[in-house]
């Protein structure tokens, strides 16, 4: 039942329609010329999902296929950047859910010419449709997609065989990934995921340069994103890619000189620094209608100023931190990161990758059990903060060792920390969200334009934040024990630890 | 996922024309709509130019291990599907008999659908069975089309004592006219005793029409083929009317 997909060329198409005439009656249902432009977000994940979404002058359309009835349709002139800008409550609520965080990108734009025909059978039921479809582009070459109506798979085989009788060469992907291939894009090709296929035989250094090379090209390519400021996640993804840049110089250590290794975790360190700010800011602001919600209604009002402030804070921080990335400092510090890959001075670690990573993971494993178990209800919160940063670094071997691991045993391994990350992670937050406010009532208090029900909003909120970060506290407990678990310690030590079964 | 019901105890009271034509306007409109033809005669899927199912097919509304989206055919308009029928629903009756939860039973099946269809349609059978009693079960809105005469008025006023007697909840019932002869005053005067006897009866009505009637030669929605005419405008109108008696 799925849709079929054809390169042809103006004979073959003409003698496929006239072959498919002579079985069935085919019927010309409409012909139209149309200026199409693609939109998705960075990472594609309209199209992960299986749609694509596109604008056509005076409406916008989301299909699950390329020339399929559209799946969800609405008449508009501009086209939203973010979910919550559409007006249509179904499309708003369709990419409330598919988009998240990320803004909508126009990606091309071409122009196409449609004809589509139906087949019908001796009942005169329509029982497969037929599109042509002509680009301006890619030569005007056209293309056929055969689609049989849902129940009618076995009538229309007929129509598929004729395809290759007339030599049409069959699609291996759709239409519309041979017209984004031709203009060089390639689409579902970047995600933020860290997907690299690491060898059992590669050495240490061998496995951190694959893994490095990977990080570099994710920074790279996410920086026109945050220069253009078209969402917050092309600088989050940059701020992850660095931050495991580092994870993997300082973790491990075999792999690269020491002091090569120091000088670029120094100088990724620096970068992270320049943006700490602006990335909470961005968090504060996505949380924006979390904050609200904690309020009563009647103080609303004072949240806004607050978040007026917030905006331009954020503004300044974003151009200035472009303003980095455009500059010299920057261009070096990444140039000379580059050409040290491309030739690391020395041969560096011999050790095989996968020993390394089972020594590592597992003492960092044993580390974050031993400093869990010491953490009673009394204990300072800097202790949960040091917990945080160990979880960080177990998160990120896993990671880059996962797949050189058993890959269901690994992503179980990944969401019983992500699980007990997200209590330390909350935790975390709300104690940078407090820091910032009350800094921020303390650095204005003095001036005299401050209203009261602004201070009131700010003094309410810190009131919420503070008791759900008394409840995050009190959920750690549970939490650990979750993590502290029989199971997980027994799959650790089954991957992991030395003198243990080798299922890999 | 709202399911709305075409019933009537009695035959021959356009009631496969209502379903197929507001199945229609209801797909036209964006929504996914499936139309469940559970009359043996299977008229609804010849309206599409579907053919009827293999035999036995009746077995897949009883057998939860059978798929029921299996069957169903794609109509020639958008968004509009339709499960077919054949003559083997005539025994959908023992069948449901048989099964676990005998009154209920047909609601549970249905439930498959949800998240596929925003809306399913089901063109009844007539007559009061086992089988009706678990369509209107399953019903949210229970759409009877009345001819105005005197036996039509009394399988009406039938159909809402059954409904009292056995307590079935449906969240609408709601009558229209149907095949109304405005040349007749027999109807126009029925017309006005059921409107002051009964204020659920809706306004607007579908006529006793040679056009509509030739359906059967067009094999297809009205609405969908002649767009422009004078009937297929007052089919909207109940099914506007219809609607605006959900919001």
């Amino acid at each position: 039942m799925k849709e079929r997909h054809f390169r042809a060329d103006d004979d073959s198409l003409q003698g496929y329609l006239a072959l498919a005439e002579n079985q069935f009656e085919l019927e010309r249902e409409s012909t139209q010329d149309s200026r199409l432009a693609l939109y998705d977000t960075f990472d594609w994940r309209l199209y992960r999902k299986g749609f694509f979404a596109c604008a056509v002058p005076g409406s916008f359309l989301v299909r699950k296929a390329f020339a399929a009835s559209p799946h969800l349709e609405c008449e508009m002139e501009v086209i939203p950047k973010t979910w919550d800008r559409f007006e249509n409550e179904r499309l708003r609520s369709f990419m409330k859910d598919i988009l998240g965080d990320r803004a909508l990108l126009p990606l091309l734009d071409f122009e196409v010419r449609e004809e589509n025909f139906a087949a019908r059978n001796e009942d005169h039921k329509i029982i497969c449709r037929l599109s042509t479809l002509t680009p301006a582009s890619d030569g005007g070459r056209p293309y056929l997609l055969i689609k049989p109506l849902k129940g009618y798979a076995r009538e229309s085989e007929p129509l598929y065989a004729l395809a290759a009788e007339s030599a049409m060469e069959e699609l291996r992907t759709s239409i519309l990934e041979e017209l984004l291939r031709a203009q060089g894009i390639h689409p579902g090709e970047y995600s933020s995921k860290l997907d690299v296929r690491l060898d059992k035989g590669q050495t240490i250094t061998e496995a951190a340069l694959v893994i490095l090379h990977h990080l570099l090209s994710t920074m790279k390519i996410n920086i026109p994103g945050i220069i253009a400021d078209y969402d917050t996640e092309f600088l989050h993804d940059f701020r992850v890619a660095s931050r495991r840049t580092r994870a993997c110089l300082s973790q491990l250590k075999e792999a690269l000189p020491r002091d090569a290794a120091k000088k670029y975790n120094k100088d990724f360190k620096n970068i992270a620094q320049r943006c700490n700010v602006l990335r909470d800011l961005d968090v504060f602001l996505l949380e924006k209608q979390r904050y609200y919600d904690l309020l009563p209604q009647h103080l609303h009002r004072g949240l806004d100023s607050y978040f007026a402030h917030v905006r331009r804070d954020r503004k300044s921080r974003q151009k200035k931190f472009t303003a980095f990335l455009q500059g010299e400092d920057f261009k070096s510090i990444l140039d000379d990161w580059e050409g040290f890959l491309a030739h690391p001075e020395t041969p560096g670690g011999s050790d095989p990758a996968i020993a390394v990573a089972r020594k590592r993971i597992y003492g960092r494993f044993r580390k974050i059990i031993n400093e869990g178990r010491k953490i009673t209800d009394a204990s300072p919160d800097r202790d949960l903060h040091t917990l945080r940063i160990e979880c960080k670094k177990l998160r990120y071997l896993l990671e880059f060792s996962k797949s050189l691991f058993p890959a269901a045993k690994m992503k179980k391994l990944v969401q019983h920390l992500k699980d007990f990350q997200d209590n330390l992670g909350e935790f975390n937050d709300l104690t940078m969200q407090q820091i910032n406010l009350k800094e921020y009532l303390e650095r204005s208090s003095g001036e005299p334009r401050r209203n009261q029900l602004e201070s009131a909003a700010i003094g309410g909120l810190l009131a919420a934040l503070h008791n759900r970060q008394i409840e995050v506290r009190e959920e750690f407990c549970q939490r650990f024990a979750d993590f502290d678990s029989k199971e997980i310690h027994s799959l650790y030590e089954e991957l992991f630890k030395r003198g243990k079964g080798r299922a890999s | 996922m709202r399911i709305i019901s075409f019933y009537s105890i009695k035959g021959g009271v356009g009631k496969t024309t209502a379903a197929v034509n507001f199945a229609y306007l209801n797909a036209r409109d964006g929504e996914k709509t499936l139309l469940c033809d559970l009359d043996p005669q299977a008229s609804a899927s010849f309206y599409f130019r579907i053919k009827p199912m293999k035999k036995q097919s009746s077995k897949i509304l009883v057998s939860a291990k059978k798929k029921a989206s299996r069957y169903v055919r794609e109509t020639d308009y958008a968004n509009l599907d339709l499960l077919p029928s054949d003559i083997s629903f005539r025994k959908l009756d023992i069948r449901l008999d048989r099964a676990r939860n005998p009154k209920r039973h047909l609601a549970e099946t249905l439930r498959q659908f949800t998240g596929e269809y925003d809306s399913l349609f089901i063109d009844c059978p007539p007559n009061i069975t086992l089988l009706s009693e678990n369509i209107f079960r399953a019903s949210d809105i229970l759409l009877v089309p009345v001819i105005p005469t005197t036996l039509s008025k009394r399988t009406y006023e039938q159909l809402r004592l059954f409904l009292s007697k056995k307590d079935v909840r449906v969240e609408h019932v709601i009558p229209f006219f149907s095949l109304v002869d405005r040349r007749k005053n027999s109807h126009k005067e029925m017309m006005s005793e059921l409107w002051d006897a009964h204020d659920d009866f809706l306004k607007h009505y579908i006529p006793y029409r040679s056009e509509i009637e030739s359906m059967g030669t067009l094999r297809a929605p009205l609405p969908a083929v002649r767009p422009r005419s004078e009937n297929s405008r007052m089919i909207e109108l109940v099914w506007r009317e219809i609607l605006d008696r959900l919001a």
